[in-house]
């Protein structure tokens, strides 16, 4: 029976000498160990301290032959378990590395490979500007995804999320888009979306690259918060049909 | 300040495009602290009597676009007046928040058209839709200083806010039950948010205001007073400064030693390593590696 704890946290010291060794080429095969018992000797003492925030421990799926067809119910976990955490905390790059480090390096060596020093720095820490550090970084991108894409009005809140983590590269697409930040928007093209998957037609990677092009043009042109929804998923349906039209 | 400008298909009032003429539009934005919250003050005003009435009719409004990457914040602060204010959680909010402000069509505009377009728009007319940008003002760029880190066990006893006085001058201090509040007045908080940007110089900002913040609330544990200390002794900074001072050993209540002395002790001789950081500071301004930021 799992008891209350607190989340760790890696100290930002404790980060950079990663990165430094990392870069020096000489952590690679510590990362490809199966435990990390290894961190322990590496900081010569317990490599986490424990921040403020309670949690109940919980564990991931990683029975998926495709690692990445793990990903739906796994934002489910991870979302679902820390749904508590403020934006801010979960922004800190020092929550995610320990996060990875400690009680989900399995889950990061199964889902993304540990194998060049690239992988690592990309899915064990931050290793981008904000917005994109925290949807690659293996464990704050279930949680964003989730975040951004929790709906509570619908049946079952995580559909979009659900829909989503089925398409190869449409979290790619529609996350590393500021536009995204705004809930309602999400919720407009999710929406659009599903009408097209219910309506038999197939909406590929390539027609959701198109549209979330256009998306981002007409973000510059109008402030999309202000525009009725209506309008907006109006300008997206008929952009939609088209690009699925001229393919 | 960042300036945000794009290309649009009908005139937009901005200070990067002559497509108006004898027009303004000016915006401003600052922020202060006030326990959890940021508290936002907006500022904006136009010269242009086509904008202006569009504003007075309800068709478009002043909007503030706040954005903030780090932690996905994105929100559009709405107002008709000249002036507004807002409020957000500060766990909301992390590193850098731009703000933009703008005017923007709120409802369809048909047939739109200004006395003061440029003489290549004259006689134009434009539809335009709920959303379309008509004016557009420098963006802010601020980075967030939060006093307290939000996943550490251990938060900071002591946090530095604007004084509520706007007429205030110099610093204060206050200890209501959480934390020892450092108050600047307007000025002076100006100039503290600049330099705290700057991490070269932290401690010596640290010394400067909390040491004798530290020497003030001193003088409470050697009343003599019971209810004065029945009073604080439940106060987490009093707990937590009682704890560091079991650590070396000090009686707080008894020892004969000037409060000043004392708060250097227990803060481990601060000024010694602010004037060995202002001296490095010195050396890096003479080696010209400021260049012209100092």
């Amino acid at each position: 029976m799992s008891t209350t704890t607190f989340l760790p946290l890696l100290t930002e010291n404790r980060i950079t000498e990663m990165k430094i060794e990392l870069d020096k080429g000489v952590l690679l095969e510590k990362f490809q160990n199966p435990t990390n018992d290894w961190l322990k000797e590496f900081f010569e003492d317990d490599p986490f301290r424990e921040t403020n925030i309670a949690y109940t421990p919980f564990s991931l799926h990683m029975e998926a032959e495709r690692p990445q067809d793990s990903e739906a119910m796994n934002i489910r976990l991870v979302y679902g378990n820390l749904m508590h955490l403020s934006d801010s905390q979960a922004s800190d790059e020092r929550l995610w590395a320990a996060l990875c480090l400690g009680p989900f390096y399995s889950y990061v060596q199964y889902r993304w490979g540990v194998s060049s020093e690239q992988k690592i720095r990309d899915h064990f820490f931050f290793n981008f500007g904000p917005r994109r550090s925290v949807i690659r970084n293996a464990i704050s991108r279930l949680w964003w995804i989730g975040r951004l894409s929790y709906e509570e009005t619908l049946a079952d809140p995580f559909a979009y999320s659900d829909y989503l983590s089925k398409h190869a590269d449409f979290i790619f697409h529609v996350f590393e888009l500021n536009l995204s930040n705004n809930k309602q928007l999400v919720r407009t093209l999710m929406e659009i979306l599903l009408e097209f998957e219910d309506n038999n037609i197939n909406v590929n990677t390539n027609h959701l690259g198109a549209l979330m092009k256009y998306f981002n043009v007409l973000g510059g042109t109008y402030i999309l918060d202000m525009m009725p929804t209506e309008t907006l998923q109006e300008k997206l349906r008929l952009r939609l049909h088209r690009i699925v039209k001229e393919e | 300040m960042v300036n945000s400008h794009r290309y649009y298909p009908y005139p937009v009032l901005s200070e990067v495009s002559d497509d108006y003429h004898d027009s303004s539009f000016l915006a401003n934005v600052e922020y202060s602290y006030s326990q959890d919250f940021l508290e936002f003050s907006f500022k904006a005003d136009t010269d242009n009597k086509g904008l202006f009435d569009l504003i007075d009719s309800d068709h478009a409004v002043f909007a503030f676009h706040m954005e903030c990457p780090q932690t996905s914040y994105r929100r559009v602060v709405t107002f008709k007046g000249t002036e507004h204010e807002t409020r957000i959680r500060d766990n909301r909010l992390s590193g850098k928040l731009q703000v933009c402000p703008f005017i923007v069509a709120t409802k369809p505009i048909v047939e739109y058209s200004n006395d003061k377009f440029n003489s290549d728009y004259q006689g134009f007319k434009f539809n335009l839709e709920a959303g379309s940008v008509l004016a557009i003002a420098s963006c802010y760029e601020f980075t967030i200083q939060k006093e307290k880190d939000e996943l550490s066990k251990i938060p900071s006893i002591f946090y530095i806010t604007k004084h509520q006085d706007k007429n205030f001058k110099g610093f204060d201090i206050t200890y209501p039950q959480d934390r020892i509040g450092v108050l600047l007045g307007e000025k002076e908080y100006q100039q503290y948010r600049v330099l705290n940007n700057n991490a070269l110089i932290k401690n010596t900002l640290i010394t400067f205001l909390i040491l004798p913040a530290l020497a003030q609330v001193l003088k409470i544990f050697k009343s003599e007073d019971p209810v004065v200390l029945e009073q604080y002794s439940g106060y987490r900074w009093f707990k937590s400064i009682q704890y560091r001072a079991d650590q070396l050993d000090i009686d707080l209540a008894e020892i004969d030693m000037p409060e000043i002395l004392l708060a250097q002790t227990l803060l481990n001789y601060p000024v010694l390593s602010s004037l060995f950081e202002l001296a490095d500071v010195l050396l890096l301004q003479d080696s010209g590696s400021y260049g012209e930021e100092f």
